[in-house]
C-alpha cells in the first residue's frame, strides 16, 4: 500500500512539475522552412540564437525539403511564419505581413576550365550543339519550373520550338538542385542550371574562381524569397519582429554570405558577391504553372 | 486468444496503410473532373514495361550470379561477396544512383531506358541473389552426396535440387522488384534523362507534393495499386510451384574445387561483381578526401549516426516482430495476405507520408516525438523486404514442426522460444539487419517529420549536397557505407558466435 502511495505521489509531482514548467516556458515561434536554410551550414542556426538573445522566446524551425509544399495548405498548419516561399507561390492575401529577404537570378554555370567560348545568349546556347546540361525537373523542383517561365518569358510564342533546341543538349533532369549541382561538380554536365551568385559559394568558402555563371543578353529571370506572417500565427507582434529583423544588415549580411543569395539591404552584400556580374533583370509572375509544365512535356516527348 | 498476437499484427499492416489513404481521401473533392492525359496514359504504359522489363533481367541476372555464387562458395573471395551484396540494395538512392552516374556515365550513355534498367538491375539484383543463396543453401549434405554417389552431372543437380527451389522463389521475388521498379522514383528520374521515361510515381509526387491536387494523386494511387494488383495475380497464379524441399539446415561449403573446367564461372562471377560493386568502390575512392577526417571529428556526424541507430534499431525490431507475428497468417491462408505485406510499396511514399502528415497533424492534432513517428513510418515501409528476408526460411521451418507443434499445443511466444528462435536464429538476425539498414536510408519520411536536431545519416547528406558541400557529402557517404557493413557484420558476430559451423550467411 505505502508503495503505491509514494507512488502516485510521484506521478502528482511529476504531472505538476512538467505542467508549471509549460506554463513558464517561453513563447515559441514556430518557422516553417527549407532544409537548406535551416540545417547547420544554412543561415538559421546563427539567426535562430541572435533572435533568441532579445526575444524572450524560444524559435524553432520546422523544415522540409521538399520545397515545393513550403506554401501548401497542409505545411502552413500550426506555423507561426513562413520562410522561404518563392515570389510566384505567394498571392496577395496569404499575408498581413510579408517581406522579401533576399533574391537571385536563375543562370547556368559552368567550368571555366571546360569551356573557353561560353554562348552569352539564350540563342547561341541553343544552336550550340556539344554541351550537356543537366537541370532540375520541373515536375518536382522550383528550380526546374524557373526554367520554364525564364524561358516562356523570352520566347512567349516560340517556346516550344526553342525549348527542343535546348532539350537536346539536356542530358537530364534530376528531382532537385542537390543532385543537379552534383552531378555538374563531379563533371558529368556541363553546365548545371543554378543562381547566379552560386560562383560566390566557390569563391568566397573554397577560394576556387573557374566556376561561372553564364550571363546571357536577353537577361534573367529574378527568383524572390519571401518571409510571411502565417494567417495561423499565435502571436502576430512577435512574429511580426522576426520579419523585420530579418532585413536588419547584421541578419541580412548571414543571409547573403549563408544563403548565397544577393541581400535586399545592399550595405551587406559580401565583398566578393558584389564583384559577381549582375544579369538584367526579368519578371514572369503571369504563367501559369500547370500549363507551362504541360507545354514542356509537349516539348520534350514528341 | 491463441491468435490474438497474429491477429494483431495482422491489424497493425492494414491499419497502417488504410490510415494515411483515409486522411489524403478526405481532402478529395469529389465534384472535380479527372482528366486522363495522353501523358498519363503514356506513363502508366511505360511504368508496367519498365518493371517487367527491369523485373525479368533482375531476376535472371540475379537467379545466375545466385547459383554461380553458391557453387563456388569454397572461395573465400565468394563468402566475401556473399556478405556484402546487400549493401548496394540498402544504400540509399540517392548515393548509389548517383554512384552508378558517375561510374557508367564516363563508360556508356547511361540516360534513358537502358540507364534505367542497368539501375534497377544493380539495385535490386543483390537482393535477388542474396534470397536465393539462403534458401539455395538450405539443399542438405545428404541430399548433395547422394546425388553424386548417384553419379548426377551438374546439371542433373541442377535440375533435381536446386532449380526447384529457384522457381519456387521467382514468383514472388519477381512481384517485388516489378514493385520496386514500379514506383521507383530517384532513379528513374536521374538517368530516364526527360519526362518521356517517367512513372506514375513521379506523377503522384508532383500532384501531392507540387500541386497539392490531392484529387489527382488518389487517382493515379488507384492506378498504381490496379496495375500492380494485376501483375500480382497473374505472376502468382501462373508461377505456383509445389517442389519444395523440406530437409534439415545445414551451413555447407560445396566440395567443388579450383578447377580450371570452371574458368568460365569464375570469369562470370567476376564480371558480375564488378558490375553490381563498382559505384560501391566509386563512392568509397570519392569518399577518401580532404574533408574526411573533418566530418568524423565533427559534431554533425556524432549526432546524425546516433539518431540514424535509435531508428534503425527500432525500425528493425518493430518489422521483425510483426512480420514474424504475420507469418503464421500467410501460411495457412497463402496469397491472399501476403499481397498486404506487398501493398505498402505500391502505396506511394509520398501519398503515405502526406497522408500521415495530415493524420497526424490534424486528426490527432497530439503532440508525438518526431522519432517515434520517423521510427513507425519507416517500419511501414520496410515489412515487404523484412518478409522476404524471413518467409522462405519460415517457412521451411514451421512446414518441419508443423504437426508437431499443433499436436503438443504449442504457440505463439512459447513456439517461438522453443522452436523458431533456435531454428530461425539466422534468418531472424539477417532480416534484422536489413530492415535496420533500409530504414536509415530512408529520405522521404525523414524529409516530412525530421526537425533540426532530428537527422539522420543519410539526410544530412542530402543537407550537405545542399549547401554547395559536395566534399563532405561524399565523406559522409563512405562513412554511411561503412556504418551499413558494421551493422551487418557486429550482430551477426554477437548472437552468431554460438553456430560453431556457420561462418557467413
Amino acid at each position: 500500500m505505502l508503495a503505491e502511495e509514494t507512488m502516485i505521489k510521484k506521478i502528482i509531482i511529476i504531472t505538476l512539475f512538467t505542467l508549471s514548467s509549460h506554463l513558464n516556458a517561453k513563447e515559441t515561434l514556430i518557422i516553417g522552412t527549407y532544409d537548406s536554410f535551416s540545417s547547420e551550414w544554412g543561415p538559421g542556426p546563427e539567426i535562430e540564437l541572435k533572435f533568441e538573445e532579445i526575444c524572450n522566446c524560444d524559435v524553432q524551425y520546422v523544415a522540409t525539403n521538399q520545397a515545393g509544399s513550403l506554401n501548401s495548405n497542409i505545411f502552413k498548419k500550426g506555423k507561426d511564419i513562413l520562410l522561404g516561399v518563392e515570389v510566384n507561390d505567394f498571392k496577395e492575401g496569404d499575408s498581413d505581413y510579408w517581406a522579401r529577404y533576399d533574391y537571385g537570378y536563375f543562370a547556368f554555370i559552368f567550368n571555366r576550365d571546360n569551356i573557353e567560348n561560353p554562348p552569352n545568349s539564350f540563342q547561341e546556347l541553343a544552336s550550340n550543339n556539344n554541351l550537356k546540361i543537366v537541370v532540375q525537373d520541373p515536375r518536382t523542383s522550383p528550380v526546374g519550373l524557373g526554367l520554364l517561365r525564364w524561358m516562356k518569358k523570352i520566347y512567349p510564342e516560340s517556346f516550344i520550338e526553342n525549348f527542343k533546341l535546348l532539350n537536346d543538349q539536356v542530358i537530364t533532369y534530376t528531382p532537385g538542385w542537390s543532385e543537379a549541382y552534383g552531378m555538374f561538380l563531379d563533371k558529368k554536365a556541363d553546365l548545371v542550371l543554378s543562381y547566379s551568385t552560386s560562383p560566390f559559394y566557390h569563391q568566397e568558402y573554397e577560394g576556387e574562381y573557374k566556376y561561372e555563371a553564364l550571363i546571357f543578353e536577353e537577361g534573367h529571370l529574378i527568383t524572390e524569397e519571401l518571409i510571411l506572417v502565417n494567417k495561423d500565427v499565435k502571436n502576430f507582434d512577435l512574429a511580426k519582429s522576426f520579419v523585420d529583423f530579418m532585413l536588419t544588415e547584421d541578419i541580412q549580411k548571414i543571409i547573403s554570405s549563408k544563403n548565397i543569395m544577393y541581400p535586399v539591404d545592399k550595405n551587406a552584400m559580401p565583398e566578393k558577391m558584389s564583384q559577381l556580374k549582375v544579369p538584367n533583370k526579368l519578371e514572369a509572375r503571369e504563367f501559369d504553372t500547370e500549363k507551362l509544365i504541360s507545354e514542356w512535356l509537349k516539348a520534350s516527348i514528341d | 486468444m491463441r491468435n490474438l498476437f497474429s491477429n494483431l499484427c495482422f491489424l497493425i499492416i492494414i491499419l497502417s496503410i488504410i490510415i494515411p489513404l483515409i486522411s489524403i481521401i478526405f481532402y478529395f473533392d469529389f465534384t472535380e473532373e479527372f482528366i486522363f492525359s495522353e501523358y498519363l496514359i503514356s506513363i502508366s504504359f511505360f511504368s508496367l514495361y519498365q518493371s517487367i522489363l527491369s523485373a525479368i533481367l533482375t531476376v535472371i541476372l540475379g537467379s545466375l550470379f545466385a547459383y554461380l555464387l553458391v557453387k563456388h562458395n569454397y572461395i573465400y573471395g565468394v563468402r566475401i561477396i556473399i556478405d556484402s551484396l546487400s549493401i548496394m540494395f540498402v544504400l540509399p538512392t540517392i548515393i548509389s544512383v548517383l554512384g552508378i552516374v558517375l561510374f557508367y556515365g564516363d563508360i556508356i550513355n547511361i540516360y534513358g531506358l537502358q540507364g534505367i534498367l542497368i539501375a534497377h538491375v544493380i539495385l535490386n539484383a543483390p537482393l535477388v541473389t542474396r534470397v536465393l543463396i539462403q534458401s539455395l543453401d538450405d539443399i542438405s549434405p545428404n541430399e548433395k552426396s547422394l546425388a553424386k554417389q548417384m553419379g548426377l552431372s551438374h546439371l542433373g543437380f541442377f535440375l533435381a535440387s536446386e532449380w526447384p527451389i529457384i522457381k519456387k522463389n521467382i514468383p514472388s521475388l519477381f512481384v517485388l522488384v516489378s514493385f520496386i521498379c514500379f514506383v521507383s522514383f530517384t532513379p528513374i528520374l536521374i538517368l530516364g534523362g526527360g519526362p518521356k521515361y517517367s512513372t506514375i510515381e513521379v506523377a503522384i509526387y508532383q500532384s501531392v507534393i507540387f500541386l497539392n491536387n490531392y484529387n489527382q494523386a488518389v487517382i493515379l494511387l488507384i492506378i498504381q495499386i490496379l496495375i500492380c494488383c494485376s501483375i500480382f495475380i497473374f505472376f502468382f497464379k501462373s508461377f505456383k510451384s509445389n517442389n519444395f524441399l523440406l530437409d534439415d539446415r545445414r551451413r555447407n561449403i560445396n566440395n567443388n574445387s579450383y578447377s580450371f573446367k570452371y574458368v568460365f564461372d569464375y570469369l562470370l562471377i567476376f564480371v558480375f561483381t564488378i558490375f553490381i560493386f563498382s559505384p560501391v568502390f566509386y563512392i568509397i575512392i570519392k569518399g577518401i578526401n580532404d574533408k574526411f577526417i573533418l566530418v568524423i571529428q565533427s559534431k554533425f556526424f556524432f549526432s546524425s549516426l546516433i539518431t540514424t541507430l535509435e531508428i534503425s534499431f527500432f525500425s528493425g525490431l518493430l518489422a521483425l516482430i510483426i512480420t514474424y507475428g504475420n507469418l503464421e497468417f500467410v501460411q495457412r491462408s497463402k496469397y491472399k495476405r501476403e499481397l498486404w505485406f506487398y501493398l505498402s510499396i505500391i502505396f506511394s511514399p509520398a501519398i503515405i507520408a502526406v497522408g500521415y502528415y495530415i493524420f497526424i497533424n490534424e486528426f490527432l492534432s497530439l503532440n508525438i516525438p518526431s522519432i517515434i513517428i520517423v521510427i513507425v513510418i519507416n517500419t511501414i515501409f520496410i515489412l515487404p523486404f523484412s518478409y522476404n528476408y524471413l518467409s522462405p526460411s519460415y517457412f521451411r521451418v514451421s512446414q518441419e514442426h508443423l504437426n508437431l507443434s499443433e499436436s503438443i499445443n504449442l504457440y505463439g511466444f512459447k513456439k517461438f522460444m522453443i522452436v523458431d528462435l533456435d531454428r530461425l536464429k539466422r534468418p531472424l538476425i539477417n532480416t534484422f539487419c536489413i530492415s535496420s539498414i533500409l530504414s536509415s536510408s530512408d529520405l522521404v519520411i525523414i524529409s516530412f517529420f525530421g526537425t533540426n536536431d532530428l537527422s539522420t545519416l543519410t539526410q544530412t547528406i542530402y543537407r550537405l549536397l545542399g549547401n554547395y558541400r559536395i566534399e563532405e557529402a561524399r565523406a559522409l557517404s563512405l562513412l554511411f557505407l561503412t556504418y551499413c557493413l558494421l551493422y551487418f557484420i557486429i550482430p551477426r558476430y554477437i548472437l552468431g558466435r554460438t553456430y560453431k559451423d556457420a561462418p557467413f550467411n
